[in-house]
């Protein structure tokens, strides 16, 4: 499709309006003339109503998730590459080698926490230990999980 | 010309994280997995450690992982793994009484019920952190008003008079800038959607 003159192409702030549906019936009338010759206006207001629907989705997404959560969050989820990861939902098959490669005090631990999904105080009922002991072997763990990630990936 | 990209943005997310610079696939498939375990059902904390261990896995998956359309995609791929992972953790908790999950199985979440509407969330979400990273590269990429233009005007929902008033510009180069952010945001969406 050929263009218009650009010399006869309305300013982008009226193709803008347009797009948002601001122009009154006789000014949107007139635009949609031209646009029917021009695909240089066209692509504009193609762009602008994009453009508006990138601020619909970025403002519903920072309702459900605003800004500071969300680097929060991925603050988080680089940690877990890096650092200490979480056992309570690491894939059942990786906690059982994980199990089978600790001395057993801390086995048992992982087993009733991580793999049975006790809570500290079950667990400790359950091996008859003290909940700070529970955690302590828990937290030991976890702290060195991405070492025994590397071993057992290796493995 | 305003400041230019010299990184390898143009390269796909996954061969990215392939090499080792795994920066993007973290910001778009964290808070996506993140957001996946809460509609599931799962508390913030419990989904923040499902999606913990899903971007391990991915990360532990990537080098085998081939793209084939007929497979599936790799936001596919990741939306079963979190789903695996919520049922992990759902079982193991319901092993023992909660009053914040209720009992039965998968299907007292409520999941299968609500199939199509997880799925479309499920892709909004995956939008939206496409565009997130994009709006951060497009950040430095551009003119600090250029950028402000288009957050007051399309994200704040100012109208054109008062947004040109506050930046010192025309209404006319407000809607220039904007559509040069649109314009790069776009062209940055399309690339990191590329899987």
């Amino acid at each position: 499709m050929s263009s218009s003159s650009p010399a006869l192409c309305p300013e982008e702030r009226i193709l803008e309006a347009h797009a948002q549906d601001l122009l009154d019936e006789a000014a949107a009338a007139r635009l949609e003339a031209h646009l029917e010759g021009c695909s240089d206006c066209g692509d504009t207001v193609a762009d602008f109503r994009r453009g508006s629907e990138y601020g619909r989705l970025l403002r519903i997404g920072r309702a459900e998730l605003p800004p500071d959560l969300r680097e929060r969050i991925i603050e988080s989820a680089a940690s877990s590459l890096t650092g200490h990861g979480p056992l309570d939902a690491a894939p059942i098959e990786w906690l059982d080698d994980l199990i089978d490669s600790l001395p057993e005090e801390y086995a048992d631990v992982v087993r009733s926490c991580a793999r049975d999904g006790m809570s500290f105080e079950g667990a400790a009922r359950h091996l008859e230990l003290s909940p700070e002991l529970v955690w302590e072997r828990y937290e030991r763990v976890r702290a060195r999980l991405p070492a025994r990630r590397a071993v057992l990936d290796e493995e | 010309m305003e400041r230019s990209d010299c990184s390898q943005t143009h390269l796909s997310v996954i061969v990215r994280a392939r090499s080792g610079d795994a920066g993007d696939l973290v910001r778009i498939y964290g808070p996506l997995a993140f957001q996946t375990a809460r509609r599931l059902g799962l508390a913030a904390a419990d989904a923040e450690d499902v999606m913990q261990v899903t971007l391990i896995e991915i990360l532990t998956r990537l080098p085998g992982f081939e793209y084939d359309r007929n497979k599936g995609t790799f936001r596919g791929l990741v939306r079963t793994i979190v789903r695996g992972r919520c049922l992990d953790l759902y079982r193991r908790r319901s092993r023992e009484p909660r009053a914040d999950l209720p009992d039965g199985d998968w299907d007292a979440l409520g999941v299968q019920a609500k199939e199509a509407e997880l799925e479309a969330e499920f892709e909004r979400e995956w939008r939206l952190s496409l565009l997130e990273v994009a709006m951060e590269r497009v950040r430095k990429e551009v003119k600090p008003s250029t950028f402000l233009a288009f957050v007051r005007r399309y994200v704040d929902g100012g109208p054109i008079d008062e947004v040109a008033e506050e930046l010192g510009q025309s209404t006319n180069q407000v809607s220039q800038n904007c559509r040069r952010v649109i314009q790069r945001l776009h062209g940055h969406v399309e690339v990191l959607a590329r899987e």
